[in-house]
Protein backbone atom coordinates (compact mmCIF):
# COMPACT_ATOMS: atom_id res chain seq x y z
CA UNK A 1 0.00 0.00 0.00
CA UNK A 2 1.22 3.41 -0.80
CA UNK A 3 0.48 4.85 2.58
CA UNK A 4 2.28 7.93 1.46
CA UNK A 5 2.74 9.68 4.73
CA UNK A 6 4.51 6.69 6.14
CA UNK A 7 6.37 6.23 2.85
CA UNK A 8 5.63 2.53 2.87
CA UNK A 9 5.27 0.48 -0.28
CA UNK A 10 2.59 -2.07 -0.99
CA UNK A 11 4.94 -5.01 -0.62
CA UNK A 12 5.59 -4.00 2.92
CA UNK A 13 1.97 -4.11 3.98
CA UNK A 14 2.40 -7.31 5.89
CA UNK A 15 4.98 -5.64 8.07
CA UNK A 16 2.39 -3.23 9.46
CA UNK A 17 1.55 -4.79 12.79
CA UNK A 18 -0.33 -3.52 15.82
CA UNK A 19 1.44 -1.09 18.10
CA UNK A 20 2.95 -2.50 21.28
CA UNK A 21 0.67 -2.39 24.29
CA UNK A 22 1.32 -0.40 27.45
CA UNK A 23 3.50 2.70 27.55
CA UNK A 24 4.89 2.94 24.06
CA UNK A 25 5.54 6.68 24.20
CA UNK A 26 3.77 7.41 20.92
CA UNK A 27 1.75 10.56 20.45
CA UNK A 28 -1.97 10.46 19.70
CA UNK A 29 -1.18 11.60 16.16
CA UNK A 30 1.31 8.78 15.63
CA UNK A 31 -1.20 6.23 16.89
CA UNK A 32 -3.89 7.53 14.56
CA UNK A 33 -1.51 7.48 11.62
CA UNK A 34 -0.47 3.92 12.38
CA UNK A 35 -4.11 2.83 12.67
CA UNK A 36 -5.02 4.49 9.41
CA UNK A 37 -2.12 2.88 7.56
CA UNK A 38 -3.03 -0.54 8.94
CA UNK A 39 -6.67 -0.10 7.94
CA UNK A 40 -5.71 0.91 4.40
CA UNK A 41 -3.38 -2.06 4.15
CA UNK A 42 -6.03 -4.38 5.55
CA UNK A 43 -8.76 -3.33 3.14
CA UNK A 44 -6.37 -3.69 0.21
CA UNK A 45 -5.54 -7.24 1.23
CA UNK A 46 -9.12 -8.20 2.08
CA UNK A 47 -10.41 -6.83 -1.22
CA UNK A 48 -7.70 -8.68 -3.13
CA UNK A 49 -8.66 -11.93 -1.45
CA UNK A 50 -12.45 -11.67 -1.42
CA UNK A 51 -13.52 -8.87 -3.72
CA UNK A 52 -14.98 -5.58 -2.50
CA UNK A 53 -18.54 -6.77 -2.11
CA UNK A 54 -17.69 -9.70 0.12
CA UNK A 55 -15.44 -7.74 2.48
CA UNK A 56 -16.86 -6.69 5.85
CA UNK A 57 -15.62 -4.05 8.22
CA UNK A 58 -15.31 -6.75 10.87
CA UNK A 59 -12.70 -8.53 8.77
CA UNK A 60 -10.86 -5.32 7.97
CA UNK A 61 -10.56 -4.24 11.60
CA UNK A 62 -9.53 -7.73 12.65
CA UNK A 63 -6.78 -7.83 10.07
CA UNK A 64 -5.64 -4.32 10.99
CA UNK A 65 -5.77 -5.04 14.74
CA UNK A 66 -7.87 -1.93 15.20
CA UNK A 67 -11.15 -1.74 17.07
CA UNK A 68 -14.40 -1.17 15.20
CA UNK A 69 -14.85 2.03 17.17
CA UNK A 70 -11.46 3.27 16.01
CA UNK A 71 -12.32 2.30 12.43
CA UNK A 72 -15.23 4.74 12.54
CA UNK A 73 -12.94 7.42 13.94
CA UNK A 74 -11.13 7.27 10.61
CA UNK A 75 -13.80 6.39 8.06
CA UNK A 76 -17.55 6.63 7.63
CA UNK A 77 -17.68 3.10 6.29
CA UNK A 78 -16.22 0.51 3.95
CA UNK A 79 -16.60 2.65 0.86
CA UNK A 80 -14.74 5.58 2.43
CA UNK A 81 -11.97 3.25 3.59
CA UNK A 82 -11.65 1.75 0.11
CA UNK A 83 -11.56 5.20 -1.49
CA UNK A 84 -8.84 6.31 0.93
CA UNK A 85 -6.78 3.24 0.02
CA UNK A 86 -7.39 3.83 -3.69
CA UNK A 87 -6.27 7.44 -3.37
CA UNK A 88 -3.18 6.51 -1.38
CA UNK A 89 -2.12 4.09 -4.11
CA UNK A 90 -2.96 6.68 -6.74
CA UNK A 91 -0.67 9.21 -5.00
CA UNK A 92 2.15 6.74 -4.77
CA UNK A 93 1.75 5.59 -8.37
CA UNK A 94 1.78 9.21 -9.49
CA UNK A 95 5.17 9.65 -7.79
CA UNK A 96 6.44 6.51 -9.51
CA UNK A 97 5.25 7.71 -12.91
CA UNK A 98 6.60 11.24 -12.48
CA UNK A 99 9.99 9.76 -11.63
CA UNK A 100 9.78 7.46 -14.66
CA UNK A 101 9.20 10.27 -17.16
CA UNK A 102 11.70 12.68 -15.62
CA UNK A 103 14.58 11.43 -17.75
CA UNK A 104 12.60 11.28 -20.99
CA UNK A 105 12.78 14.28 -23.27
CA UNK A 106 10.01 13.63 -25.77
CA UNK A 107 6.40 12.56 -25.60
CA UNK A 108 6.67 9.09 -27.20
CA UNK A 109 9.47 8.06 -24.84
CA UNK A 110 7.51 9.47 -21.92
CA UNK A 111 4.52 7.31 -22.88
CA UNK A 112 6.73 4.24 -23.08
CA UNK A 113 8.26 5.07 -19.68
CA UNK A 114 4.85 5.56 -18.06
CA UNK A 115 3.48 2.32 -19.45
CA UNK A 116 6.58 0.40 -18.38
CA UNK A 117 6.56 1.87 -14.87
CA UNK A 118 2.82 1.31 -14.38
CA UNK A 119 2.97 -2.30 -15.58
CA UNK A 120 6.02 -3.04 -13.43
CA UNK A 121 4.37 -1.43 -10.41
CA UNK A 122 1.17 -3.45 -10.72
CA UNK A 123 3.04 -6.65 -11.59
CA UNK A 124 5.00 -6.36 -8.36
CA UNK A 125 1.91 -5.44 -6.31
CA UNK A 126 -0.90 -7.86 -7.25
CA UNK A 127 -3.13 -6.74 -4.36
CA UNK A 128 -2.87 -3.13 -5.42
CA UNK A 129 -3.46 -4.07 -9.05
CA UNK A 130 -6.82 -5.53 -8.06
CA UNK A 131 -7.60 -2.59 -5.81
CA UNK A 132 -6.88 -0.05 -8.51
CA UNK A 133 -7.90 -1.72 -11.74
CA UNK A 134 -10.33 -4.58 -11.14
CA UNK A 135 -12.44 -3.65 -8.13
CA UNK A 136 -13.33 -0.01 -8.82
CA UNK A 137 -15.66 -0.79 -11.74
CA UNK A 138 -17.46 -3.52 -9.86
CA UNK A 139 -17.57 -2.03 -6.35
CA UNK A 140 -20.06 0.82 -5.93
CA UNK A 141 -21.25 3.66 -8.19
CA UNK A 142 -19.32 6.24 -6.13
CA UNK A 143 -16.11 4.23 -6.48
CA UNK A 144 -16.71 3.69 -10.19
CA UNK A 145 -17.16 7.44 -10.64
CA UNK A 146 -13.95 8.13 -8.71
CA UNK A 147 -12.13 5.64 -10.93
CA UNK A 148 -13.59 7.28 -14.01
CA UNK A 149 -12.32 10.68 -12.83
CA UNK A 150 -8.83 9.25 -12.47
CA UNK A 151 -8.95 7.80 -15.98
CA UNK A 152 -10.16 11.12 -17.38
CA UNK A 153 -7.30 12.82 -15.55
CA UNK A 154 -4.88 10.91 -17.83
CA UNK A 155 -6.48 12.22 -21.03
CA UNK A 156 -4.55 15.53 -21.34
CA UNK A 157 -1.15 13.81 -21.03
CA UNK A 158 -2.09 11.35 -23.75
CA UNK A 159 -3.68 14.02 -25.94
CA UNK A 160 -0.27 15.72 -26.16
CA UNK A 161 0.36 13.09 -28.82
CA UNK A 162 -1.82 15.16 -31.14
CA UNK A 163 1.02 17.72 -31.24
CA UNK A 164 3.17 15.03 -32.82
CA UNK A 165 0.83 14.94 -35.82
CA UNK A 166 0.44 17.27 -38.77
CA UNK A 167 -3.30 17.40 -38.14
CA UNK A 168 -3.97 16.36 -34.57
CA UNK A 169 -7.57 17.53 -34.80
CA UNK A 170 -8.29 14.82 -37.34
CA UNK A 171 -8.46 12.26 -34.55
CA UNK A 172 -11.93 11.78 -33.07
CA UNK A 173 -12.34 13.37 -29.63
CA UNK A 174 -12.90 9.98 -28.02
CA UNK A 175 -9.48 8.64 -29.10
CA UNK A 176 -7.76 9.06 -25.73
CA UNK A 177 -10.72 7.63 -23.86
CA UNK A 178 -10.72 4.58 -26.12
CA UNK A 179 -6.99 4.07 -25.73
CA UNK A 180 -7.15 4.29 -21.95
CA UNK A 181 -10.21 2.04 -21.85
CA UNK A 182 -8.45 -0.51 -24.03
CA UNK A 183 -5.27 -0.47 -21.95
CA UNK A 184 -7.19 -0.83 -18.69
CA UNK A 185 -9.36 -3.58 -20.10
CA UNK A 186 -6.29 -5.50 -21.22
CA UNK A 187 -4.59 -5.18 -17.85
CA UNK A 188 -7.80 -6.08 -15.99
CA UNK A 189 -8.26 -9.24 -17.99
CA UNK A 190 -4.68 -10.33 -17.31
CA UNK A 191 -5.25 -9.79 -13.60
CA UNK A 192 -8.51 -11.74 -13.63
CA UNK A 193 -6.74 -14.53 -15.48
CA UNK A 194 -4.24 -14.76 -12.61
CA UNK A 195 -1.42 -13.32 -14.70
CA UNK A 196 -0.75 -10.15 -12.74
CA UNK A 197 2.94 -10.91 -12.37
CA UNK A 198 3.27 -11.13 -16.14
CA UNK A 199 1.71 -7.71 -16.77
CA UNK A 200 5.02 -6.32 -18.01
CA UNK A 201 4.81 -8.69 -20.98
CA UNK A 202 2.00 -6.48 -22.30
CA UNK A 203 4.39 -3.56 -22.78
CA UNK A 204 5.26 -3.93 -26.50
CA UNK A 205 1.63 -4.40 -27.49
CA UNK A 206 0.44 -1.53 -25.32
CA UNK A 207 3.13 0.79 -26.66
CA UNK A 208 2.14 0.04 -30.25
CA UNK A 209 -1.56 0.31 -29.41
CA UNK A 210 -1.16 3.63 -27.59
CA UNK A 211 1.27 5.38 -29.91
CA UNK A 212 -0.24 4.10 -33.15
CA UNK A 213 -2.97 6.72 -33.62
CA UNK A 214 -0.47 9.56 -33.15
CA UNK A 215 2.73 8.31 -34.77
CA UNK A 216 1.41 5.89 -37.36
CA UNK A 217 1.82 2.14 -37.41
CA UNK A 218 5.50 2.02 -38.45
CA UNK A 219 6.87 4.45 -35.88
CA UNK A 220 4.68 2.98 -33.16
CA UNK A 221 5.97 -0.50 -33.98
CA UNK A 222 9.55 0.80 -33.84
CA UNK A 223 8.97 2.21 -30.35
CA UNK A 224 7.32 -1.05 -29.31
CA UNK A 225 10.30 -3.02 -30.52
CA UNK A 226 12.71 -0.51 -28.98
CA UNK B 1 -26.62 -20.27 15.37
CA UNK B 2 -27.72 -17.06 17.09
CA UNK B 3 -30.36 -14.70 15.66
CA UNK B 4 -27.74 -12.24 14.37
CA UNK B 5 -25.78 -14.96 12.57
CA UNK B 6 -29.00 -16.39 11.20
CA UNK B 7 -30.00 -13.00 9.74
CA UNK B 8 -26.55 -12.55 8.23
CA UNK B 9 -26.70 -16.01 6.65
CA UNK B 10 -30.15 -15.34 5.25
CA UNK B 11 -29.05 -11.98 3.89
CA UNK B 12 -25.98 -13.53 2.31
CA UNK B 13 -28.10 -16.28 0.70
CA UNK B 14 -30.59 -13.72 -0.62
CA UNK B 15 -27.77 -11.64 -2.10
CA UNK B 16 -26.28 -14.70 -3.79
CA UNK B 17 -29.69 -15.56 -5.26
CA UNK B 18 -30.13 -12.03 -6.59
CA UNK B 19 -26.66 -12.05 -8.13
CA UNK B 20 -27.25 -15.43 -9.70
CA UNK B 21 -30.57 -14.15 -11.09
CA UNK B 22 -28.83 -11.12 -12.55
CA UNK B 23 -26.25 -13.32 -14.24
CA UNK B 24 -28.95 -15.58 -15.69
CA UNK B 25 -30.85 -12.58 -17.03
CA UNK B 26 -27.65 -11.13 -18.44
CA UNK B 27 -26.79 -14.41 -20.19
CA UNK B 28 -30.27 -14.58 -21.74
CA UNK B 29 -30.01 -10.96 -22.88
CA UNK B 30 -26.54 -11.48 -24.34
CA UNK B 31 -27.82 -14.53 -26.26
CA UNK B 32 -30.54 -12.34 -27.69
CA UNK B 33 -27.97 -9.76 -28.76
CA UNK B 34 -25.81 -12.49 -30.36
CA UNK B 35 -28.74 -13.66 -32.46
CA UNK B 36 -29.36 -10.06 -33.49
CA UNK B 37 -25.70 -9.51 -34.43
CA UNK B 38 -25.53 -12.76 -36.40
CA UNK B 39 -28.62 -11.73 -38.34
CA UNK B 40 -27.05 -8.34 -39.08
CA UNK B 41 -23.86 -9.98 -40.39
CA UNK B 42 -25.70 -12.49 -42.58
CA UNK B 43 -24.83 -11.84 -46.21
CA UNK B 44 -22.38 -9.04 -45.35
CA UNK B 45 -18.91 -9.54 -46.83
CA UNK B 46 -15.63 -8.03 -45.74
CA UNK B 47 -14.07 -7.44 -42.38
CA UNK B 48 -14.93 -3.78 -41.97
CA UNK B 49 -18.60 -4.05 -43.04
CA UNK B 50 -19.07 -7.08 -40.77
CA UNK B 51 -17.52 -5.26 -37.83
CA UNK B 52 -19.56 -2.15 -38.58
CA UNK B 53 -22.94 -3.93 -38.66
CA UNK B 54 -22.00 -5.73 -35.43
CA UNK B 55 -21.18 -2.45 -33.70
CA UNK B 56 -24.46 -0.93 -34.84
CA UNK B 57 -26.35 -4.07 -33.79
CA UNK B 58 -24.88 -3.80 -30.30
CA UNK B 59 -25.61 -0.10 -30.04
CA UNK B 60 -29.19 -0.51 -31.25
CA UNK B 61 -29.77 -3.45 -29.00
CA UNK B 62 -28.76 -1.37 -25.99
CA UNK B 63 -30.49 1.77 -27.17
CA UNK B 64 -33.94 0.34 -27.76
CA UNK B 65 -34.54 -0.61 -24.15
CA UNK B 66 -33.42 1.35 -21.10
CA UNK B 67 -33.52 -1.84 -19.06
CA UNK B 68 -30.78 -3.37 -21.17
CA UNK B 69 -28.55 -0.38 -20.64
CA UNK B 70 -29.17 -0.62 -16.93
CA UNK B 71 -28.43 -4.32 -17.06
CA UNK B 72 -25.08 -3.70 -18.73
CA UNK B 73 -24.24 -1.00 -16.22
CA UNK B 74 -25.31 -3.24 -13.34
CA UNK B 75 -23.47 -6.22 -14.78
CA UNK B 76 -20.21 -4.33 -14.48
CA UNK B 77 -20.87 -3.81 -10.80
CA UNK B 78 -21.99 -7.33 -9.90
CA UNK B 79 -18.71 -8.91 -8.97
CA UNK B 80 -16.07 -11.09 -10.54
CA UNK B 81 -18.34 -13.64 -12.21
CA UNK B 82 -20.07 -10.91 -14.13
CA UNK B 83 -16.67 -9.47 -15.04
CA UNK B 84 -15.83 -12.85 -16.55
CA UNK B 85 -19.07 -12.72 -18.51
CA UNK B 86 -18.13 -9.30 -19.83
CA UNK B 87 -14.65 -10.68 -20.54
CA UNK B 88 -16.16 -13.40 -22.73
CA UNK B 89 -18.08 -10.75 -24.67
CA UNK B 90 -14.90 -8.74 -25.18
CA UNK B 91 -13.19 -11.91 -26.38
CA UNK B 92 -15.90 -12.50 -28.96
CA UNK B 93 -15.69 -8.94 -30.22
CA UNK B 94 -11.90 -9.27 -30.30
CA UNK B 95 -12.24 -12.34 -32.56
CA UNK B 96 -14.04 -10.20 -35.09
CA UNK B 97 -11.62 -7.26 -34.79
CA UNK B 98 -8.65 -9.59 -35.08
CA UNK B 99 -9.72 -10.54 -38.60
CA UNK B 100 -8.27 -7.14 -39.51
CA UNK B 101 -4.78 -8.61 -39.13
CA UNK B 102 -5.27 -10.61 -42.29
CA UNK B 103 -6.01 -7.51 -44.38
CA UNK B 104 -3.45 -6.40 -47.00
CA UNK B 105 -2.48 -3.21 -45.16
CA UNK B 106 -2.19 -4.62 -41.65
CA UNK B 107 1.29 -4.21 -40.14
CA UNK B 108 2.96 -7.55 -39.45
CA UNK B 109 3.88 -6.40 -35.96
CA UNK B 110 0.26 -6.47 -34.73
CA UNK B 111 -0.80 -9.32 -32.49
CA UNK B 112 -4.03 -10.63 -31.06
CA UNK B 113 -3.50 -8.35 -28.07
CA UNK B 114 -4.34 -5.28 -30.17
CA UNK B 115 -7.77 -6.74 -30.95
CA UNK B 116 -8.32 -7.55 -27.28
CA UNK B 117 -7.46 -3.99 -26.30
CA UNK B 118 -9.79 -2.61 -28.95
CA UNK B 119 -12.58 -4.97 -27.91
CA UNK B 120 -12.10 -3.75 -24.35
CA UNK B 121 -12.09 -0.14 -25.51
CA UNK B 122 -15.36 -0.57 -27.39
CA UNK B 123 -17.01 -2.20 -24.37
CA UNK B 124 -15.61 0.53 -22.16
CA UNK B 125 -17.16 3.22 -24.37
CA UNK B 126 -20.49 1.43 -24.57
CA UNK B 127 -20.46 0.86 -20.83
CA UNK B 128 -19.94 4.57 -20.28
CA UNK B 129 -22.71 5.40 -22.72
CA UNK B 130 -24.98 2.90 -20.98
CA UNK B 131 -24.13 4.13 -17.50
CA UNK B 132 -24.60 7.78 -18.39
CA UNK B 133 -27.81 9.36 -17.24
CA UNK B 134 -30.26 10.35 -19.94
CA UNK B 135 -29.99 9.33 -23.56
CA UNK B 136 -26.77 7.84 -24.92
CA UNK B 137 -25.00 9.77 -27.70
CA UNK B 138 -26.63 9.16 -31.12
CA UNK B 139 -25.41 6.11 -33.04
CA UNK B 140 -24.24 8.28 -35.92
CA UNK B 141 -21.81 9.93 -33.47
CA UNK B 142 -20.63 7.08 -31.25
CA UNK B 143 -20.34 4.09 -33.58
CA UNK B 144 -18.22 5.77 -36.30
CA UNK B 145 -15.75 6.90 -33.62
CA UNK B 146 -15.51 3.34 -32.29
CA UNK B 147 -15.06 2.08 -35.84
CA UNK B 148 -12.32 4.66 -36.39
CA UNK B 149 -10.43 3.29 -33.38
CA UNK B 150 -10.94 -0.32 -34.48
CA UNK B 151 -9.90 0.18 -38.11
CA UNK B 152 -6.93 2.49 -37.58
CA UNK B 153 -4.29 -0.05 -36.50
CA UNK B 154 -5.14 -2.48 -39.30
CA UNK B 155 -6.01 -0.35 -42.30
CA UNK B 156 -4.41 3.03 -41.57
CA UNK B 157 -5.57 6.61 -41.07
CA UNK B 158 -7.32 7.09 -44.45
CA UNK B 159 -9.51 4.01 -44.02
CA UNK B 160 -10.22 4.94 -40.40
CA UNK B 161 -11.24 8.48 -41.41
CA UNK B 162 -13.53 6.96 -44.02
CA UNK B 163 -15.42 5.25 -41.18
CA UNK B 164 -16.34 8.67 -39.79
CA UNK B 165 -18.19 9.45 -43.03
CA UNK B 166 -20.04 6.17 -43.56
CA UNK B 167 -23.73 6.55 -42.62
CA UNK B 168 -25.42 4.02 -40.35
CA UNK B 169 -26.90 0.94 -42.05
CA UNK B 170 -30.70 0.92 -42.39
CA UNK B 171 -32.60 -0.31 -39.36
Amino acid sequence: MAAKRGDRRGGQLDELGPLPGGHHGLSREQILESQRERLLAAIAQEVAERGYRAVTITEVVKRASVSTRDFYEHFEGKEACFLAAFEAVRDHLEDVLVAAVAAELDWPHQVVAVLRAALEFFASEPDLARLCLVEPVSATPAIAIRFREEVLGCVPALARGRDEMKDGDSLPPSTEDSLLGGAISLATRSILAGETEQLSALLPNLVEFTLGPYLGAERAAAFAAG
Amino acid sequence: MGPRESTATQFSAATATLRSGLLQTARAELDRYHRRAEAARAGVDGWRPRLRVTAYALYRYLEEDDRRRLLLAELRTAGERSELLVGAEIEELADLIDEGRYGPEAPASLTRVTAEALGGAIFHELFLAAAREGSPPPESELVPMLMYAAVLPYAGAAAAAEELRIPPPPR
